[in-house]
This record gives C-alpha cells, sequence and structure tokens, in this order.
C-alpha cells in the first residue's frame, strides 16, 4: 500500500478535488461581494452618502464593467440601473444581500456534502485495499495476526482517515483563501488595523501549533492503546474456556480494567490540552474586536476611518479567526491522520511472497508419470531450531502415500509443505517442473486440496461450510439496468471494489460434478458418509425442527410416514416399544403436564408450568376439578424427594440428576410438606401452596417415576381438561401450543418426535436402539433417508464451529476437500480425535474415492499401511524412510 | 411396581441386608427399571462397562463368547447384581448376558453407581459383600476342576 497519505489520496481522487477546488473558487467573488455589502449599506444607503447633495433619486443597481483592452476596449453595459429613493436604495442593497447570503450557504452545503462523499468513497477503498493486504499475508504471518485488532484496524482506526480526505485538499484552499480575502479587505480599509490582525493571526499560527505536538503523540498513544483493548477482548472471548476452568477472572478483569485506566489516563491529558488550546484561541478571538473597537473607534473620531468602514471591518474581521483556527486545526489533523495512516499501512505490510509463476503452458492434470519431488526440505521454527530438517523424497504420481511419525517427527511439516501451508522454507517442493511455492492460486487451488488439525469453520450450516470449496467462479453481472445496480456497480468501480456480488451464484458445480444446489446435497452428504460423519447428519436431521410452509410436500411425507412405522411395530411385534399419541387417551409414558397440553409450546423454552398458570388456563384445570389432585400428587411428591435424599447436602450431584425439586427450592417445599403433615396430610386450607405442588405433579411419568399416584379417575379427567384448554384456546385464538394432531406435522416438534408420534416405553430394555434400527429401516423403505440427511445439513455450526465436536469439524473440513475433487489431496492431523479401527476405516473409503488420484495421509502410529503405494516414515524431525511399503512375508 | 413395592424387593436381597429402607428407595428411583424377556441381551462381551444391574426377579446367563462359540459359564438368579465388575475397573464387558427367563431388573448407570458407592458406605458394602460370595463360589469351583 502506498506509504504516503496524501499521494495515496491524489492518486485516487485527483479529479474530484479539482472539480471541487473550482467552485470553492468560484464561490470567491461571492464572498467578497457579502463582505463589502454592509460597508455600503451602512454607508450609502442608512448615512445617506450616495444621496449627498440633496438627492431625492439616483439610478442605483447598474451592471456595468470595462472590457480590456486586447478585446477591444469599450464598456458592457447588461442592466443600465433603475432610479431609486433612500429607502428603496435600502431595500435593494439588503435583497441582493439576502441573495448573496442564500448563495454563499448554497455554495458551503455543496462543497459540504461533496468532501464527505469524497472522503467516503476514499475510506470504501482504503479498507477494501486493506482487507485486500490481509489476503496476501503469508500464513505463517496470518498465525500471528490478532484478528479482532485487524477488525479494530480496518473498521475503527481509518474512520478518522476517512473524515480528514475530503477536506485535505480543499479545506486549506478553501480556508486560506477566505482568510486572505478577509484580510486583504481590512487592510485595503486600514493598513494599522490590517496590521493587528495579521499579528494575532501570526500568534495563533506559532503558539497554538507549539501546544498541540503532545496531543498528537498522545494521541498516536491512543490509537496504539485502542487497538490493543480491542485485541484483548477478542483474546478473552476466544480464551474463556481457560478462564473458567482456572479461575483467572480476577486477573483477567485486572488486566482489563488497567487498560481502560491507561486510555482513560490518555483521553483525559488529551481534553486537558485540547481545552487549554480552545481557551486561548477564544481569548485572541474576543480580544481583538474589542481592540479594534478601542483603536478602530480612536480613528474613527480621529476621522482617518469612516464608520461604515469600521463596521465593515469588525464584521471582515470577525471571519478570519474561524478559518484561522480551523485552518490549524486542519494542521493538526493532517498530521494526526498522516500518523494513524503510517501505524495502520505498518500493520498490513506482509512480507513480500516470490512472484507467481504463470499457469503452466502446458496443463499439470493429468498427473500421470509426473513425479512429486520434495528436496532438502528444511523448517525451522521462529528461533532457528530446525522443525524438519533436509526431507527429500521423489514420488510417482499419482501414488497413495502413507506418513508415518509420531508428534513432533516432522510428518506436519511435511504434510503441511505438500499441503500448501507453508512457505517459508529451505529447499523445494516440485509437481512435474512447477514449484509448489510459485504456482499461481488458480492452478494450484485447483491442483490440491489440504485438510488439517485445525479446520476453518464459519458460523453458516453444515451444507454451506462443506459447499465453501466451490465459492469460487465470479458470477455473471445481471442483464438488467435497475438504476439502482448501476449506480451500485459504477461506484463498486469507482472505488476499486469488486462489482460482482456476493448474493449470486458463486458455485463451481462442475468441479464436483453436478448441476445445481439439489444435486450438490447428495454428493455433500456422500462426501461425510465417507468421512464417517453420515451417521452424525442422520442424527441432527432426525432431531431439527422444518418448516411445514416452506417445506409442505416433505412434511405430508412424514406424516404418511408415521402410519408407515406403526404398521412395522406391528408386523415386528414391538409395539411395546411406542405409546402412540391418542387425543382421547392418556400417554402413561408422557408426563402429567405433555398430558394435558397435548402439543409442544412453541415458544421454546416456556415450561409447562408457566403455560398452565395463565389465569384462563388455570380456570380450566380448576373446571375440572384437577387442581387439588395435582397438589396432592405433588406434595406426595416432595414427601419422596425430601425422604429419599435426607443427608446429602443440596449442591450434591445426585440431587442435582434425580431430584424433582432443585437445591434453591427445597426448604420451601420442606415447609410445605411440614404444614400438610400438621394438617393431617390435607391440603385443603393451604390453598397458596397448590400451584407450587402442582408445578411439581407435571413432571410425573408413573412408568419411570412408579411413586403410584396416578389413578384411572385422574387420567381420566386429564384427558377432559385436554380437551377444553384445546378448546378454550381454538376460540381465543391462542398459539402458544401447537397441538399434536395424527393427521398434521407438528412444526414446534424434532423430526423424529412426528415420525414416532407417541411416547417410547420405559422399563423395556434396549428400546430406544431397537426403535433407532427401526425407523432407519422404516425410512430407507419410504425412500425418505435422504430428505432426513437434507434437513441435517442445515445444522447450524456456530462461531469457528463451535457447536460441533471437534472429529466434526475435522470431518466436515475433510469432506469440503472431497467436494472438489482435486487431484492431490493431503490429510494432516484430522482424523486424530477417532480410534484407530475408525480412522483407519475411513482410510480405506479415502483410497477408494481416490483411486487413480494422489492421496497423502497421515495415519496413526499404530496404524500398518497396507495398501499404500508408498509410505514416508519421519522420527525427530528426520525423513527416515521413504519406500514403497514392505510386501508381507510370505507365510 | 411401585417404589416401594421396589424397595421391599430389594430389602429381602441379602445383598442389601443391613441398609437403610430410604437409601434403597434412593437407589430404586434414581435407576431405571427394565423389563427383559427371556433371550434378551443385557450387553455383549467386549461392550463399553457403562451400568450395574440389580435383578429384581427372574434370572440371567452369564456367556462366554469365543469365536463362534458360546459357552455358559453361570447362571444368575434374582437378588444379585451384575455388571458391577465392568464398572468398578473401567474395562470392556468380560462376558456377555441374557436374561433366561422373564426378568425385571433395575438398571444403575456408572455415575449414579459410584455416586452411591463413595455416598453411602452401606451399599458400597453390600457390593462387596456380593463380590466376595461370588469370588468364594468360583474358587470352589476352581479348585474342584483342578482336583477333578
Amino acid at each position: 500500500m502506498e506509504p504516503s497519505l496524501f499521494k495515496y489520496i491524489w492518486r485516487h481522487s485527483k479529479r474530484e478535488q479539482l472539480l471541487i477546488l473550482g467552485v470553492v473558487l468560484a464561490s470567491l467573488p461571492f464572498y467578497f461581494l457579502s463582505l463589502d455589502l454592509p460597508k455600503r449599506i451602512v454607508n450609502d444607503a442608512i448615512q445617506g452618502k450616495a444621496f449627498a447633495g440633496g438627492k431625492e433619486f439616483i439610478r442605483a443597481f447598474e451592471v456595468r464593467f470595462d472590457l480590456p483592452g486586447f478585446l477591444g476596449g469599450g464598456k458592457v453595459t447588461l442592466f443600465d440601473g433603475i432610479d431609486v429613493d433612500r429607502l428603496n436604495f435600502l431595500w435593494g442593497l439588503s435583497a441582493i444581500f439576502f441573495v448573496l447570503v442564500m448563495i454563499n450557504g448554497w455554495f458551503k452545503k455543496t462543497i459540504n456534502i461533496e468532501k464527505g462523499v469524497i472522503g467516503e468513497r476514499m475510506l470504501r477503498r482504503m479498507r477494501f485495499d486493506l482487507f485486500l493486504q490481509l489476503l496476501k499475508f503469508r500464513p505463517e504471518e496470518v498465525r500471528l495476526v490478532k484478528p479482532s485488532e485487524a477488525a479494530s484496524i480496518i473498521k475503527d482506526e481509518v474512520e478518522p482517515i476517512g473524515g480528514f480526505i475530503g477536506d485535505a485538499f480543499i479545506q486549506p484552499a478553501f480556508l486560506s483563501t477566505q482568510a486572505l480575502t478577509a484580510l486583504a479587505f481590512i487592510l485595503v480599509q486600514n493598513i494599522w488595523l490590517g496590521m493587528l490582525s495579521v499579528l494575532t493571526v501570526a500568534i495563533q499560527a506559532v503558539i497554538v501549533p507549539a501546544l498541540r505536538k503532545k496531543q498528537l503523540m498522545l494521541g498516536k498513544e491512543r490509537q496504539i492503546a485502542s487497538r490493543k483493548l480491542a485485541g484483548k477482548i477478542g483474546e478473552l472471548v476466544e480464551g474463556m474456556p481457560a478462564v473458567r476452568t482456572h479461575g483467572t477472572q480476577a486477573y483477567e478483569s485486572a488486566e482489563v480494567g488497567g487498560r481502560l485506566g491507561n486510555l482513560f489516563r490518555i483521553r483525559f491529558e488529551l481534553y486537558k490540552r485540547k481545552f487549554m488550546v480552545k481557551y486561548l484561541n477564544n481569548l485572541l478571538a474576543q480580544l481583538t474586536p474589542l481592540m479594534f473597537y478601542t483603536i478602530g473607534g480612536y480613528f474613527a473620531l480621529k476621522g482617518t476611518l469612516d464608520v461604515g468602514q469600521l463596521v465593515a471591518v469588525i464584521a471582515a474581521y470577525k471571519d478570519i479567526p474561524p478559518p484561522v483556527k480551523e485552518l490549524i486545526d486542519w494542521d493538526q489533523q493532517r498530521n494526526d491522520v498522516t500518523i494513524k495512516y503510517e501505524q495502520v499501512v505498518e500493520q498490513f505490510s506482509p512480507s513480500a511472497l516470490p512472484p507467481c509463476d504463470p499457469p503452466p503452458a502446458t496443463p499439470l492434470t493429468p498427473l500421470d508419470g509426473k513425479k512429486l519431488a520434495i528436496d532438502g526440505l528444511t523448517v525451522t521454527d521462529g528461533r532457528g531450531s530446525a522443525l524438519l530438517e533436509s526431507a527429500s523424497a521423489h514420488v510417482t504420481l499419482p501414488a497413495h502415500v502413507a506418513l508415518l511419525g509420531g508428534p513432533g517427527s516432522g510428518r506436519e511439516i511435511f504434510a503441511r509443505a505438500a499441503g500448501r501451508q507453508l512457505t517459508r522454507y529451505d529447499g523445494t517442493v516440485k509437481i512435474g517442473e512447477s514449484n509448489l511455492l510459485t504456482m499461481d492460486p488458480d492452478t494450484a487451488t485447483r491442483l490440491i486440496a489440504f485438510a488439517g488439525s485445525e479446520p476453518a469453520l464459519f458460523p453458516t450450516s453444515i451444507r454451506e461450510n462443506v459447499a465453501y470449496g466451490l465459492r469460487y467462479r465470479i458470477p455473471e453481472l445481471p442483464g438488467d439496468s435497475n438504476p439502482a445496480e448501476l449506480r451500485r456497480q459504477s461506484e463498486a468501480r469507482r472505488t476499486g471494489n469488486p462489482v460482482a456480488r456476493a448474493e449470486d451464484d458463486w458455485f463451481a458445480y462442475d468441479v464436483a460434478g453436478v448441476r445445481d444446489m439439489q444435486a450438490l446435497d447428495h454428493v455433500i452428504v456422500s462426501a461425510l458418509r465417507t468421512v464417517g460423519l453420515g451417521d452424525d447428519i442422520y442424527r441432527f436431521g432426525l432431531s431439527a425442527r422444518i418448516d411445514p410452509a416452506r417445506d409442505a410436500a416433505l412434511a405430508a411425507e412424514l406424516v404418511t410416514a408415521r402410519a408407515h412405522i406403526h404398521e412395522r411395530l406391528e408386523a415386528e411385534n414391538k409395539t411395546r416399544l411406542i405409546e402412540p399419541f391418542d387425543p382421547d387417551t392418556y400417554n402413561a409414558n408422557g408426563s402429567v403436564g405433555e398430558n394435558l397440553l397435548f402439543g409442544v409450546t412453541v415458544a421454546q423454552g416456556m415450561t409447562d408450568g408457566a403455560l398452565l398458570s395463565k389465569p384462563e388456563n388455570r380456570a380450566v384445570l380448576r373446571q375440572h376439578d384437577l387442581r387439588l389432585p395435582l397438589a396432592n400428587m405433588g406434595v406426595q411428591i416432595a414427601e419422596t424427594m425430601l425422604e429419599i435424599f435426607v443427608g446429602l447436602p443440596p449442591g450434591h450431584a445426585l440431587f442435582e440428576r434425580y431430584s424433582f425439586i432443585n437445591a434453591n427450592d427445597l426448604p420451601a417445599y420442606e415447609e410445605i410438606v411440614t404444614r400438610w403433615r400438621n394438617n393431617g396430610k390435607s391440603l385443603e386450607a393451604l390453598e397458596n401452596t397448590h400451584d407450587m405442588l402442582a408445578n411439581l405433579a407435571l413432571g410425573y411419568v408413573e412408568p419411570r417415576h412408579r411413586l403410584g399416584l396416578l389413578s384411572e379417575d385422574l387420567k381420566g379427567r386429564i384427558v377432559a381438561a385436554r380437551k377444553s384448554l384445546h378448546e378454550a384456546w381454538r376460540a381465543a385464538g391462542a398459539s402458544d401450543v401447537e397441538i399434536y394432531h395424527p393427521e398434521r406435522f407438528c412444526s414446534a416438534a424434532p423430526v423424529r418426535d412426528n415420525l414416532l408420534f407417541g411416547r417410547v416405553g420405559f422399563g423395556i430394555a434396549g428400546a430406544n436402539e431397537t426403535i433407532a434400527e427401526l425407523l432407519q429401516s422404516a425410512l430407507a423403505d419410504l425412500k425418505l433417508e435422504e430428505d432426513i440427511y437434507r434437513i441435517g445439513l442445515d445444522y447450524q455450526v456456530g462461531p469457528g464451529g463451535k457447536l460441533l465436536f471437534a472429529t466434526q469439524r475435522a470431518g466436515i473440513d475433510l469432506a469440503r476437500c472431497l467436494l472438489r475433487r482435486p487431484d492431490i489431496l493431503v490429510v494432516e492431523g484430522s482424523l486424530a480425535g477417532l480410534r484407530t479401527a475408525d480412522a483407519m476405516a475411513i482410510v480405506e473409503r479415502l483410497r477408494q474415492e481416490f483411486g487413480g488420484r494422489t492421496l497423502i495421509v497421515d495415519l496413526p502410529e499404530d496404524a500398518t499401511p497396507t495398501g499404500f503405494d508408498f509410505v514416508i516414515t519421519f522420527e525427530n524431525g528426520r525423513l527416515t524412510g521413504a519406500a514403497p511399503p514392505q510386501s508381507a512375508a510370505g507365510g | 411396581m411401585t417404589l416401594d413395592n421396589e424397595v421391599k424387593s430389594l430389602q429381602a436381597l441379602p445383598m442389601f441386608r443391613g441398609v437403610e429402607p430410604a437409601k434403597l428407595k434412593l437407589l430404586a428411583f434414581a435407576s431405571e427399571r427394565l423389563s427383559y424377556r427371556a433371550g434378551d441381551r443385557f450387553f455383549r462381551q467386549g461392550d463399553v462397562s457403562d451400568s450395574a444391574y440389580v435383578i429384581l426377579s427372574g434370572g440371567v446367563d452369564v456367556l462366554l463368547e469365543t469365536g463362534a462359540d458360546r459357552i455358559r459359564v453361570a447362571q444368575i438368579p434374582r437378588g444379585s447384581i451384575v455388571g458391577e465388575m465392568g464398572v468398578l475397573s473401567g474395562s470392556p464387558r468380560s462376558a456377555t448376558i441374557e436374561a433366561s427367563e422373564a426378568t425385571e431388573a433395575l438398571r444403575i448407570r456408572k455415575d449414579l453407581f459410584f455416586d452411591l458407592l463413595n455416598e453411602f458406605p452401606q451399599i458400597a458394602v453390600a457390593v462387596m459383600r456380593d463380590l466376595a460370595v461370588r469370588l468364594e463360589k468360583t474358587n470352589a469351583q476352581l479348585s474342584a476342576l483342578r482336583k477333578g
């Protein structure tokens, strides 16, 4: 990036700056006129100088000027003027003054808007250029960049630079001409007053910058401290698990507090200085008119200066300090912004990569017969110790290469170099004749894909993450000439930004061998299965919710599947595994609350208890005579809880996991149970406890908790209450709960619940596994498996993929590489978290997928490289063997 | 069967002799009650040991899988605990356990098991007692085999 700020600004906004300069110049005559006019008004009109000699009328407002000699001499009269008396003269002059004021104001507005626009355009360009710089960083350098610092620089630190750009050339031009004009005017009127003005300006121009030098240094300090604060906070967010585990909150709080304190100190110093300077400026600005009145008044009384002149001079003088002050401010800003810019550019100066070779004349692929030649590969860490020393290997491609070696053996380094992840090394890595380091990016990314131990995932769905590798085909611009779109494009071109739109389709479907997004889903699922994530996606799909409004066809099919599944259960004599939801029956394997609502609360997080304690719902319960029975259930549950958990401290794990009551509420329930016992085990008189107790009862499931609290009669009443609740909700149009309907899809419940449409029977061993198997087989029969996988692909992975396990993240990265069908796949560390057997199963599938292409994979330490063409072993940073695997000894 | 009935059954077992009813109730409440038909499998040899089972009624067969063969090495009647060895040692299951008839069992998951052992020494003693009895039986069988 251009190291000098002014050169950067000039290069990219030359035309606009000159244009505005022209406008500024054009505004000057009007400005000068507006300075002159007050004098004429006072002298000629009010004081009547123009009417001296008793004239009643004068000819005024003539517009006439003389042509210079080379154009022929003579006069040009545009307007002959009219005859006016004094009053009309005054009105006329005032009218002209008013018009001038409007014109000057309009000029100012135009100039300000244009300056703002120039600034914002430059800012857009600058931010984008910084972003481009970021893309140029070597992998080794990017590692050292703190994301939040970089974000803070691009977003916040360049903002004041943008604000300055509009002013960079124009402001000094505008202001200095203004000030000089006013100054010249004063000098013309009276030389002494003029000299006084010049003196005041000189004082301001010298003292103020001197005072502000310190401010500049403080500004620089502040910029750096602010950036570091952003970096620290980003760092803390990333490292929050460590803070929590080791309890270092106090230390981190002190750290951040210290930084904030430092920022405050810098700010405080800045404020003090800033307002000191302001004070001085104002002082000077006020003193001088005072002197004008005194000295000017003296001259006026003496007669060497007329009053009109004095008034005009004072008016003109009022116009000097502001531009001078602003000029000084501009200078300050200039210094400040230049420092900021230099700071920013320095941070974003990646060390230059060696220049790229042009794309090879003869295409590299197919690779048959070419060699992967690694010679003398030496990689050192930052401190000079060798991570890998002088590794050399020659492999004829295509080949399946196994890398063996423990951590620290240099194996990972080798893999990373082969996978284009390293740029600082000695030695060469070549494919055929092309050096991998200088290969042009297009060829290189088509040729080699790398799946590593630190996969980079984006906070979108699994589908988006896996398909990310295909997002490089620049889409065509839309052909329509919609004005907003044209404007967008022209602005983008003007500021050096890309013209293509991010919302269009960037996927290179052909690379994955498909035509569109629908077919891509199929390939994505297949890739995920290869890397062993098939079951995970399937499970995500089953536990996801779908929107029947959007996927009406799928929702209908899933409802049809319900019947099929129940038929299967009957056919295989497994009906005891699931108790289906029946609107007219109590579901013994569901809780009391579930049975009452017979649906799912739409607002995730609203508990059954909260819903049922709403007045209208409570009324229904009372109507069916359920309040007291539920409360009775609750008190018996509470009694049992207290009995069996006696002696355990409330925070105990057993308590937390198995008790109906949580630790905080324990004393309250204890009290209620005591009162109940004292009351002869009757709740009649204890009305205010009924709510709390009924809440306990809502979670009760007879086959699970086995306290014998549900009678047939009670069950019957609950079903009746259910119906009343449903009717009440229907009548009131309430939609807190989505009711289970045997023929409809429940959008608030996950897919699995919709398919099984019932509760799994408690107390039957292996029920969940059997049901899962049956479900899978039924879905396969109905050809719905693909749809479940498709739904599973919508799963959001969270920032950095945090909502997934490490092995799942690695799998997605690997699948992403598979989708691109590269000629060479390098896998390093992706299989690390898996058991050897699972890892080798994936390796086997990868080998099948890459038959005829090249696969370089690191194997778990205790694995045997069967089926590989080439085995490279590493130990202690050295390559210790590179040969085809030893054939098994006979016998 | 309600919780109270289960506690009564547990109390009748020699293993839990001397353990307070309240503790047995906690044990019963926190565990899962499972019904098995004849031939239903509790767990297979080699599986991860994730829970222990108290046989409330019925009985189970202990089978060793060797390749294609399954040898029944023991039969465990009601009143015993099975699967606790794997949980305590952390190793995979050393044998396969199947119900020999209609069986009711209480399944105690691993973390619950250890919580109970740590909190209630009586339960720990009960488990140890059962293991000791079984070990004595096995030793007796072994010496009988040696002699014969």
